[in-house]
């Protein structure tokens, strides 16, 4: 969170330092970015909001929840017994909701801080935009990493499985 | 006498594996060098070892009671025999952590890591690897936070912990792999003047660290006022205690049948006991990283 402010911060302090475009920061706003931000993030809201649903569910069933997983967990827990079971789930989820959040804040204020004819109004928008690609790129990575632990996962339970059937 | 199982784990350089080294180790099964004789053998999970020692002794003194009073005669060994120490040990060659067996006056675990660090030099030279052996002490939680405690004022805290610990991440699952933490530090002597906040800050540090700690020195005064060093090298975690009687009956080895006779060995048995115990079984098979 901290650091989504600071990139946010940092973003619009240098789009109102250097004011790039040849009318000015708002000018190149509201002629080249405005439109395309606000449709672009609208749909990246809806698209985010079905896949978390999807995503949630089948990691759940498929990773988290699965019985060899839980049977891992339990081995760990005897070195770590603070281990959770759905805890970094949770999170993700939760990180989710805030990319979801996000992209829809970002698309309302291109509607309504975006009409604020000043260099900071255009600044503020574009760092509204700047900062929730970051987190969904973020959110993304963290899919992406959740489906390769998965995949580890599927891999280990077929040796296991392999070398319990040879025993 | 008592005797005692300690955890340990092994390191080893970079450009070989603890497999390759153990399996050097066989190749030199029964062979005496410097009055000491390695063996190893594969056994389950684990690979099983014994560490002879070979006193340089050819006599000794025998004490015996005689109504009220007693009797020291010295004893002298038959030509070409020797007293030696035996001490049982086992190693997961995946995680290099394993149990060894010590009683009072056998090679303790630093010297037995001294020892095999001796062989991994010849392992080294023989393959042209570089690095060296390492070997660090296990330990179990509320260890060195009990000797911290026992203490009435503590003057100087240095430690070193290594351990295994599994995080739980942000996002993700648990990773499939352990972390290993390594750890130095060494206490500030400014707080001299203040034992009661020395105190309070070494035993927090140690109730936060204490899962990771393998290696510390607590130098403090006792209740006495007399100064006291605790050094968990010298006072691992003790994984099972019992007594000398129980393991030195029907003990024989012999380099004719010396990896059967480790297989078949009591201590070894026992030490595998040890190692498939909940807790023990999560320390000594946790892969780090």
């Amino acid at each position: 969170m901290l650091l989504a402010v600071l990139f946010f911060s940092a973003c619009v302090g240098t789009l109102v330092y250097f004011d790039p475009g040849l009318t000015g920061l708002y000018d190149l706003y509201s002629t080249k970015l405005q439109t395309p931000l606000f449709s672009g993030f609208l749909t990246i809201g809806g698209f985010l909001l079905t896949l978390k649903t999807f995503v949630l569910i089948k990691l759940k069933e498929s990773l988290y929840g699965s019985d060899f997983y839980q049977a891992e967990l339990k081995e760990k827990r005897h070195l770590n017994p603070n281990l959770s079971t759905y805890g970094p789930l949770s999170r993700l989820g939760h990180f989710l909701i805030f990319s979801v959040v996000g992209a829809l804040i970002t698309a309302t204020a291109q509607l309504s801080i975006g009409f604020i004819h000043h260099k900071v109004a255009a600044a503020v928008c574009i760092g509204f935009a700047a900062t929730t690609l970051l987190l969904v790129f973020k959110a993304w990575w963290e899919i992406r990493k959740n489906l390769s632990a998965w995949f580890d996962l599927l891999d280990r339970e077929d040796k296991h499985n392999r070398a319990t059937a040879t025993r | 006498m008592n005797v005692r199982t300690y955890g340990f784990e092994w390191i080893v350089g970079a450009g070989t594996t603890l497999t390759n080294f153990l399996n050097y180790l066989k190749s030199e099964n029964g062979v005496e060098k410097d009055n000491e004789i390695l063996a190893v053998v594969e056994h389950s999970d684990y690979w099983a070892g014994v560490l002879i020692t070979i006193k340089n002794r050819r006599a000794y003194f025998q004490y015996k009671k005689r109504g009220e009073g007693f009797r020291v005669s010295v004893q002298k060994l038959e030509e070409g025999t020797s007293i030696v120490d035996l001490n049982f040990f086992i190693i997961n060659s995946d995680t290099g952590k394993g149990l060894y067996q010590h009683y009072f006056h056998s090679a303790y675990l630093s010297t037995f890591g001294n020892i095999c660090a001796h062989r991994y030099l010849s392992f080294k030279t023989i393959n042209g690897l570089k690095g060296r052996l390492h070997q660090n002490i296990l330990v179990k939680p509320d260890t060195i936070e009990k000797y911290a405690q026992q203490l009435a004022q503590i003057k100087k805290v240095e430690v070193e912990f290594v351990s295994a610990t599994y995080s739980e991440r942000e996002f993700r699952p648990v990773a499939a792999t352990a972390t290993r933490v390594v750890h130095t530090a060494i206490f500030d002597h400014r707080w001299e003047h203040n034992p009661r906040e020395i105190k309070r800050a070494v035993v927090d540090f140690f109730n936060k660290q204490k899962e990771k700690l393998s290696k510390a020195k607590v130098i403090g005064k006792d209740g006495n006022g007399l100064e006291t060093t605790y050094r968990l090298v010298n006072d691992p975690d003790v994984f099972l205690e019992y007594d000398y009687e129980d393991f030195i009956k029907d003990l024989t080895l012999d380099t004719d049948n010396l990896e059967a006779a480790l297989k078949r060995s009591d201590s070894i048995a026992r030490l595998l006991e040890v190692a498939e115990r909940d807790g023990v079984k999560q320390l000594l098979k946790a892969k780090t990283k």
